[in-house]
């Protein structure tokens, strides 16, 4: 796999929200291979990125490149098919279906998708599942949450649901992964877990974008730290000197 | 082509007819901003404070005026019982936004039928004799009622306008319609303020009404198969969360409508409306997509 | 005898059209107020087509409930492209709409409504027989839908109904599931309204009306949403249960206002004291629960 074919790139990335610049001119490359930390205060238009990029909201102007291919005029669900997979703060699992099912479904070439015949006709779900029950079985296992599998998420607890979500991201193969707040409210074994799987997908090449409040976690697994205020990009820089810089630690902590 | 006297004609006709329309779409957009709700139940409201006021005037033959007062206090008593016992509960169990659509659109319903039961499904009118004084202005018919309907509604306007630019009141329904939880956080009442603009687009809605029942007969479901439809079409041309604007937007509808039956028979007027709904929803759906978010109460806020 | 066998036709074509309600409304999560009308064009297409074309009563039918379903897919594409809110809107739009086109056009026989619609089966024993077949069609609609919600498009139907937006940022096609679905539940609905106007052989527009909207919900909403069997259920409750008054000789203008306001406040009642229906379980995602997130 070459560099440029999972390069991500946003030129400009503007938006506006009812008078407010909630993205300004963003202009970011994210490196293959590479941990990404978005820091900022709260409103800085972390989240605001993330929907800019996974689509869930479209830019007023500027551009996404995915592989060098502008990708602002498609819809989410077809930006996540190019594999640009995503976690949200509130997790989003689904609630009526059971864990190996919310992975199964987010399955970027999910069958069910095709099936004019809405289903009616779908007389071998077991075996067609059978393809990607194991990737799943297997995403379950690594987060270890495998006894689980036909429990629903409200059975499970706070942390135990991000890794579900996180999983399901993962489900995707994706070659961009963002995480918003992987470790808000998720201490102890949990914690390492999520550390864990990040740096499992970093040696996988895989382009991973964090957003994260707690910054012994930035320090620990960022290659870099990207700084927003008010929709724009202050800083770029290796963690440790963004930390160091005075200026910026005043504004995060509120000066 | 068409005389300049038929012209101006269907345009004061229509701009008059605007007066309830006008109050109508206010009511709702009012209603969907403040409590973000989409009160189908306004039907139910208008059928309440219709009603009333035709028992208070021609059953129980009060002096009008006392009929008008009795008549409000019943239909913003009713309004606050639909927010407090329907909405208000809804909301406290976190019911999905289907509920409160299938609610309100029950509810409304339920007094339709109500109505039908109780007064039969024959138009009624308010006052035995419709007939309001003619006026001609350089060849132009203008009745008292017109001017009645147009001024009261221009006050009412003005007075609601007054209200939500300048006083402490206005500014707490803006706030509650921008963010309830943070309205809260500034000690604002938001189950109050609730309470309040029901209360006021049920007085808009009686108004209406009462416009309307002046001019022509209703029959017991006219507010829910032509008037409530009306509220809904103007509210989205004017983008949900713009209430002044939907105001504007029923006079649109209102002189289109009047001007239309130039080229279409009166018959398949209400059409219009009809087929704006979706020419809107085809042509201008995209600066309508994030006002419309609104109404997920439950709907996770970007940072 | 007749009388019985008519009620239970009816009772079951409207199980078949709260079943097919249910998959947009229960499974889906999609509110639209037109079914009654996607009804109402199944019926007088199927009537229309049988008066005026030389082609077997069934197929006509058939073609009808096609029609339905192409008129769902262009009502619901537009606004479900922007949000499920506008699909309320967009539906009750086109309820009024196409009840008024059909309320005052030459062909359906305007208010007065449509008669001399040939039967289906024309045989002395022709009500048992529709009876029996539409009993089939009743039982084959809540297997179809059964079949739809526990195959993997169901899993992506409720994947959709929990969370659009998480459902759509995995690389699924919201739109594409909605607006097939609902075309395939107003081709139910236009099915079973071939069969009745083959039935019944007159149909008047106000059959289809706010009223009809209302006994539908009413189905649905106390049979239990989102349950296989409750929307049936319902169905059979609310079709039978207004028999009994019937036999008070209430004159129709009473009888009709008197029926609506007895549905839309049993509806009122399920939605604040048991919103998961009949049928639903206690456990509370069940009926109106389902949609809670």
């Amino acid at each position: 796999m070459s560099e440029i074919e999972h390069s991500l790139e946003t030129v400009n990335l503007t938006k506006n929200f009812g008078g407010k610049m909630v993205a300004n001119h963003i202009n970011i490359k994210f490196k293959q291979g590479f941990v990404s930390g978005l820091i900022g205060p709260n409103g800085a238009g972390k989240t605001t990125l993330f929907n800019l990029i996974s689509g869930n909201i479209k830019s007023d102007y500027g551009d996404v490149y995915l592989g060098g291919k502008k990708i602002n005029k498609m819809s989410d669900f077809q930006r996540a098919r190019l594999g640009i997979a995503r976690t949200w703060q509130m997790n989003r699992l689904f609630n009526s279906l059971s864990l190996i099912d919310n992975l199964i479904i987010s399955q970027r070439s999910d069958y069910s998708d095709k099936s004019l015949s809405l289903g009616l006709f779908d007389f071998n779900r077991a075996k067609k599942d059978a393809l990607y029950e194991d990737i799943a079985a297997n995403l379950l296992k690594r987060v270890g949450l495998l006894d689980y599998r036909n429990s629903v998420p409200a059975e499970l607890s706070y942390g135990q649901q991000k890794l579900v979500a996180i999983a399901r991201a993962l489900m995707n193969d994706g070659n961009i992964i963002m995480l918003d707040e992987p470790m808000a409210g998720v201490e102890g074994r949990t914690h390492n877990k999520i550390k864990e799987i990040i740096l499992e997908e970093k040696t996988r090449k895989k382009t991973i974008i964090v957003i994260e409040h707690n910054m012994r976690f930035i320090r620990e697994i960022c290659d870099e730290g990207i700084f927003l205020v008010n929709g724009q990009i202050k800083a770029v820089d290796s963690v440790a000197s963004l930390m160091n810089d005075v200026e910026l630690t005043r504004i995060y902590f509120g000066g | 082509m068409f005389s300049s006297d038929i012209l101006l004609q269907l345009g004061w006709t229509g701009l008059a007819t605007s007066s309830f329309y006008m109050l109508f779409a206010t009511a709702f957009a009012l209603v969907l901003k403040v409590n973000q709700v989409w009160n189908f139940g306004q039907a139910g409201l208008m059928v309440i404070g219709y009603f009333s006021c035709y028992i208070f005037l021609q059953i129980l033959d009060f002096f009008p005026l006392w009929a008008i007062l009795f008549s409000i206090l019943v239909t913003v008593f009713a309004g606050c019982c639909l927010e407090k016992y329907g909405f208000g509960v809804l909301r406290e169990r976190k019911s999905p936004p289907l509920t409160f659509f299938i609610f309100s659109i029950v509810i409304a319903q339920f007094f339709v039928f109500l109505a039908e039961l109780i007064f039969g499904t024959t138009p009624k009118t308010l006052y035995p004799s419709l007939n309001s004084k003619i006026n001609l202005f350089y060849g132009i018919v203008i009745t008292n009622w017109d001017l009645f309907a147009l001024i009261s509604s221009i006050i009412i306007m003005s007075v609601l306008y007054f209200i939500m630019k300048k006083t402490k009141l206005g500014y707490s329904m803006t706030a509650v319609s921008d963010n309830p939880e943070l309205a809260e956080m500034y000690g604002i009442k938001k189950e109050y303020i609730y309470l309040y603009s029901i209360s006021i687009s049920s007085f808009l809605l009686f108004w209406g009404m009462y416009l309307f029942g002046t001019k022509a007969a209703i029959f017991p479901s006219t507010p829910l198969l032509q008037l409530l439809v009306f509220a809904v079409i103007a509210t989205i041309i004017a983008g949900i969360g713009n209430v002044f604007g939907a105001a504007l937007a029923a006079v649109f509808l209102s002189l289109l409508q009047a001007f239309s039956i130039l080229l279409i028979p009166s018959k398949w007027q209400i059409l219009i409306a009809y087929g704006l709904i979706f020419f809107i929803i085809l042509f201008f759906p995209k600066g309508f997509v994030i006002n419309l978010e609104v109404f997920k109460i439950k709907k996770n806020k970007g940072s | 005898m007749e009388y019985f066998i008519s009620l239970f036709i009816l009772a079951s074509i409207n199980v078949i059209l709260a079943t097919s309600f249910n998959l947009i409304l229960g499974y889906g999560g999609l509110l639209s107020v037109a079914q009654p009308i996607f009804f109402a064009i199944g019926a007088y297409c199927s009537a229309l087509i049988a008066i005026y074309f030389d082609i077997p009563i069934f197929l006509s039918i058939i073609f009808a409930s096609l029609i339905a379903g192409v008129f769902a897919f262009g009502v619901s594409l537009p606004s479900l492209r922007v949000s499920g809110d506008y699909l309320v809107v967009s539906t009750l739009g086109f309820q009024l709409g196409t009840l008024h086109i059909i309320n005052n056009i030459e062909i359906t026989g305007a208010a007065g409504g449509l008669s001399n619609i040939p039967p289906l089966i024309s045989h002395p024993y022709r009500s048992l027989l529709t009876l029996l077949i539409v009993v089939c069609f009743a039982v084959l609609s809540i297997w179809m839908v059964r079949k739809i919600m526990r195959s993997a498009y169901g899993r992506a139907i409720t994947a959709l109904r929990n969370d659009e937006i998480a459902f759509s940022s995995l690389g699924r096609n919201p739109i594409r599931i909605k607006v097939l679905i609902v075309a395939l539940s107003a081709a139910m609905a236009g099915f079973a309204g071939g069969i009745y106007s083959h039935y019944y052989l007159y149909i008047t527009p106000e059959q289809f009306g706010i009223f009809a909207t209302a006994t539908l919900l009413t189905m649905v909403v106390i049979g239990g949403a989102g349950t296989v069997l409750g929307p049936a259920f319902g169905a059979i409750i609310i079709t039978t249960l207004p028999e009994i008054i019937t036999f008070l000789n209430l004159p129709v203008s009473i009888m009709a206002p008197l029926q609506g306001v007895i549905f839309t406040g049993l509806v009122l009642i399920f939605i604040f004291v048991k919103p998961s229906g009949l049928i639903g379980s206690t456990r509370g995602l069940d009926g109106l629960e389902i949609w809670k997130k």
